[in-house]
């Protein structure tokens, strides 16, 4: 896998611009280290969208139009979160590219897996795009049932601290609606979230 | 030997099937933890155990795969509760079959929680919660403990230490791999094998994850390494989703044939998800008649990390990093004394890239703790690499707490002839598990002959077969002796290692060094001493792995003696040194970090470039030609962070960047340091730094440590996941005046408003500044913080106004 750098640069702080040399060079390092170590894992289970726990508007506003869901984990794994302890170790500069190109991993690892989502869907059906826990008014309090729901700890060594903490560290769960409709289909980055000042805010695709 | 393990041995036997979707057939509601309808649903239950019993099972589970404490607190049952329940259901399932030659095995599955330093369970809260089945298991009257789909080493080695102490019954312990034939932590195989062989257990096996057929190249892994008879319970295939749920296809016939190539292989046969008593009976049909394995001891010593292992099998000598020992190192024995635990990190990663196999680490100093301080360091190593640890120390209960806490099996350094060494030594290897180092010495003192330490050897071997520790688990110290100080003792030592293979048969290590002590040009003696050491047959040394000339001598001998595959990893260490010039100290890692320093680079330059090697170079440089330190502080180091600090905040440079010339400032401060009168540099923390209870992140604490401490702030890191109060004692005890907290999560935040709730009901004179994703100006407000700080830099500028307005 190769992260985009522009991505990398957008996580870094700086949405807009190219990486520099140096930290170009950096990226690079980091990268092939995770190449060697890391083995990411997803798994993902189809769901009736009454089936999802919690309650929230804005969950249900987002699946309005969907008769059902899937729902799913991605994880870069547990030897990801030693690869970041150990350039911490060496070079916070390095660790914080370094988790600049997890994050990116992260995105394009959970794009693809909506990418295959969507090739496997008959025709006349879409995805909306991902929605996790901790959205909106989907309390993070949710994430235990997920887990649960998807066996995660079994199936890819997903777990939960005692504080709602994702564990590994690199994870992310969410679930996408399956609709009839086409305009809530997938690939808009940041054009939902009413968080305008962010500093990681994509500009418009 | 308990009749289980008779009957493993005499003749096959095989453990039951899949039990989760044989209760979903039966009905059991979707969300409710199986392990309870062994109470709700002792009928149920019994059915499942009587359709493996009439299948030919004779090795039955109990459903208690789930239950340990923290899962049963919904349903108001207890631990003990439910084993006595799930034993009873299996004795009476078997009473109704009329079966009386079946055993019990208790199931105990993972706790579902990762353990710390990665997630939040710390390795003895693991080890009480699965005390509590263990126990549970012996008053039930089980006849054996399984320990099953654990997918990480840590995790295992608390279970199986649990049930060591908790009740006396033989130990199962199976362990769930993924495709690519690594534990979900990164465990190999093999690394398997050296922990669970290291803590003694009865039957070592994988199930789970796999069909019998994916399964295949680890078990060969296994089978390859294991002295212990193996156990095998694949599903039945891997699955499918169908309706949302997930579907094995293997069909009973498919699975008996996948299996039976891996039978020869497998003491013990059985099924896990997916799997039926239809499966089970196939398998026993197809499987019953032929021959049990033969499983033969291994010679090789293994030594592991929590993810890979080391094996001195007798043929090729291993490097053990000396590095870590504050012996005569002045800079690492202040960094222990401040607990600096970046300092040891960096060298043993140093040792690593530069190609040792095995880290000694020894944090012996007098005015130390040493159980915490070295357990503290161990933990903290395993943290950030995978080499494994030689845990070196003559104080038994640092030992003890060290090798309990040890993430995989570590060479103990070390026993000797001594009773008393022996008495406290011996057990703990037996317990824990390790390589053992064995100094042949005695109360009389270092024998000045080979034949004298043999024979201490000797005595040290007889009383490890005592206890039922392994001739292949020792390595005994030939003892390196100066040869200024006597012209024999090179010669002695090395007839030492030479006798102690060939009389003795077991491995050998030496500290190599110690030959040359008191001569000049000690490298020319080492060297020669190393190859004569490992012609003897040398397999552990201890040697200082960032020295060219040892691993010149070392790269050499083991291409000479055809253990470097067409010299490959010779050329690949000396392909771009020059022939002139002497050994280069460490082979250049693959991604080079910089150039060399140009000529006509100042310091300042390379701060503000971000060039670490180059900016500590250039302060060494300067410090030695004389000029003044403070000079070159304030002139070249404090403008050229200004300068960084600005472009960064106009927007021109990245946080990375930054930070790279924090690095370089923090680095040359470092050499400059040296310079400084003693009690210059020094003092009581400035600033405390920590991640609230309950979060485990800390890059970004780690980002504002860096910052801080390149603009030469004293900060003393408590760390992550830190109690309110003992960021309260520490500010008490140094009378810290500034607080930095850091947060990640809506979850965690209430923990910062406790501490600094606690901070102020003390009275501590102190300031606090608060930060973190989910941290805003008002948050920070509301919760009495005295300052709030959006980025990195904010809380330096913060800390600049604070502390140097303290000082006018």
């Amino acid at each position: 896998m190769r992260a985009d750098r522009r991505e990398v640069a957008r996580y870094l702080g700086l949405a807009g611009s190219a990486l520099p040399p140096e930290l170009a060079h950096c990226a690079d390092a980091c990268e092939e280290e995770l190449e060697r170590f890391v083995r990411p894992k997803s798994v993902r289970r189809t769901l009736a969208v009454s089936d999802l726990p919690g309650e929230s508007r804005d969950l249900a506003h987002h699946l309005r139009h969907c008769d059902a869901c899937v729902l799913y984990a991605v994880t870069l794994g547990a030897e990801t979160d030693r690869l970041l302890r150990r350039w911490s170790a060496r070079s916070m500069a390095k660790a914080s590219v370094g988790q600049a190109v997890c994050a990116v991993w992260l995105d394009d690892l959970c794009a693809q897996l909506c990418g295959e989502l969507s090739a496997g869907l008959e025709e006349g059906r879409y995805l909306t795009p991902p929605f996790s826990p901790g959205y909106g008014d989907w309390d993070l309090s949710v994430q235990r049932k997920v887990l649960d729901l998807l066996i995660a700890h079994k199936r890819i060594g997903l777990t939960l601290t005692d504080g709602g903490m994702l564990v590994p560290e690199k994870s992310v769960t969410a679930v996408v609606g399956l609709s009839d409709r086409q305009e809530e289909s997938c690939g808009q980055k940041c054009m939902r979230c009413p968080k305008r000042d962010c500093p990681f805010r994509a500009f418009g695709d | 030997m308990e009749p289980i393990l008779k009957a493993i041995r005499t003749r096959r036997m095989y453990f039951d099937g899949g039990m989760g979707s044989m209760l979903q057939a039966a009905g059991i509601p979707e969300g409710l933890l199986p392990d309870v309808w062994s109470i709700r649903n002792p009928e149920a239950v019994q059915d499942v155990h009587r359709q493996y019993l009439r299948a030919g099972c004779r090795l039955i589970t109990t459903n208690t795969f789930g239950t340990t404490a923290p899962r049963l607190v919904p349903y108001g049952v207890t631990v003990n509760e439910i084993v006595t329940a799930a034993v009873g259901n299996v004795r009476a399932a078997m009473e109704a079959e009329g079966v009386k030659d079946g055993f019990v095995c208790v199931d105990i599955g993972p706790s579902g929680k990762l353990l710390k330093p990665y997630g939040d369970l710390d390795f003895e809260d693991a080890v009480a919660l699965f005390a509590q089945p263990a126990a549970a298991a012996q008053t039930a009257g089980a006849d054996a403990v399984l320990i099953e789909t654990m997918s990480d080493l840590y995790e295992m080695k608390a279970a199986v230490l649990a049930a060591k102490e908790n009740c006396d019954l033989p130990i199962f312990a199976s362990l769930i791999f993924d495709g690519s034939g690594k534990l979900l932590t990164g465990g190999s195989p093999r690394a398997a094998v050296a922990l669970l062989e290291g803590l003694g257990v009865d039957l070592i096996g994988v199930n789970c994850g796999l069909g019998p057929r994916e399964m295949t190249p680890v078990f060969e892994s296994l089978w390859k390494d294991s002295s212990t008879p193996l156990l095998l319970q694949p599903n039945a295939g891997l699955p499918h989703t169908e309706g949302g749920k997930a579907v094995y296809d293997v069909s009973p016939a498919e699975y008996a044939a996948q299996m039976l190539p891996l039978a020869p292989m497998a003491t013990v046969l059985g099924g896990c998800c997916g799997t039926t008593p239809a499966h089970l009976g196939a398998l026993i049909e197809a499987t019953r008649g032929l021959p049990l394995p033969t499983v033969t001891e291994k010679d090789a010593l293994l030594i592991s990390s929590y993810c890979q292992a080391v094996a001195l099998d007798g043929t090729d000598a291993v490097i053990i990093g000396e590095r870590i020992n504050p012996t005569g190192k002045k800079k690492l024995q202040a960094a222990l004394r401040a607990g600096d635990t970046g300092y040891v990190l960096n060298e043993a990663l140093k040792q690593e890239d530069a190609g040792a196999h095995i880290l000694d680490v020894n944090v012996g100093l007098p005015d130390l703790d040493e159980p915490a301080v070295l357990t503290r360091t161990v933990e903290a190593i395993q943290e950030v690499t995978g080499l494994p640890l030689q845990l070196d120390t003559s104080d038994p209960a640092a030992m003890e707490s060290a090798l309990r806490r040890y993430n995989g099996k570590p060479l103990i350094n070390s026993v000797n002839g001594k009773a008393e060494s022996l008495k406290t030594i011996l057990p703990l290897v037996k317990k824990y598990g390790g390589g053992l180092v064995c100094l042949t010495l005695d109360d009389n003192g270092i024998p000045d002959t080979a034949e004298g330490r043999l024979a201490i050897a000797e005595t040290i071997v007889e009383a490890a077969k005592a206890r039922g520790i392994r001739r292949r688990e020792l390595l005994v110290d030939g003892l390196t002796m100066p040869v200024s100080a006597g012209p024999d003792n090179a010669n002695v030592t090395l007839e030492t290692i030479r006798l102690a293979k060939e009389r003795l048969g077991v491995k050998t290590v030496l500290g190599v060094s110690n030959v040359s002590f008191g001569l000049p040009r000690r490298d020319n003696l080492n060297q020669a001493f190393f190859t004569l050491a490992l012609h003897s047959g040398l397999d552990g040394a201890i040697i200082n792995p960032m020295s060219g000339p040892m691993m010149g001598a070392y790269r050499s001998y083991r291409a000479l003696r055809g253990l470097d595959e067409q010299c490959q990893e010779y050329m690949e260490a000396f392909q771009n040194a020059p022939d002139s010039a002497p050994a280069s100290v460490v082979p250049a890692p693959k991604v080079s970090a910089e150039k060399p320093p140009e000529t006509g680079v100042t310091l300042r330059h390379a701060v503000a470039k971000g060039l670490r090697e180059s900016a500590a170079s250039l302060a060494r440089q300067m410090a030695q030609d004389g000029t003044d330190i403070l000079e070159i502080i304030n002139g070249q180091l404090v403008p050229a962070l200004d300068e960084v600090g600005r472009s960064f905040e106009a927007g021109r440079l990245f946080l990375p960047q930054l930070l790279m010339s924090a690095e370089a400032a923090k680095d040359a401060f470092e050499i400059l340091k040296e310079y400084l009168p003693a009690g210059e540099s020094g003092g009581s923390p400035q600033i405390l730094l920590a991640t609230v209870k309950g979060d485990i992140h800390d890059i970004g604490k780690n980002i504002v440590k860096v910052l801080l401490e390149s603009y030469r702030f004293r900060v003393l890191d408590l760390g992550k996941d830190v109690a309110p109060e003992a960021i309260a004692a520490a500010v008490a005890e140094h009378s810290i005046p500034l607080v930095g907290l850091s947060a990640l999560m809506t979850t965690t935040a209430p923990n910062m408003a406790e501490t600094i709730r606690l901070l102020r009901e003390r009275a501590l004179p102190c300031k606090v500044v608060v930060g973190g994703a989910v941290i805003t100006r008002d948050y920070a407000e509301t919760i009495g913080a005295d300052w709030y700080a959006p980025d990195a830099m904010e809380t330096v500028h913060y800390a600049q106004k604070l502390l140097e307005e303290r000082q006018r």
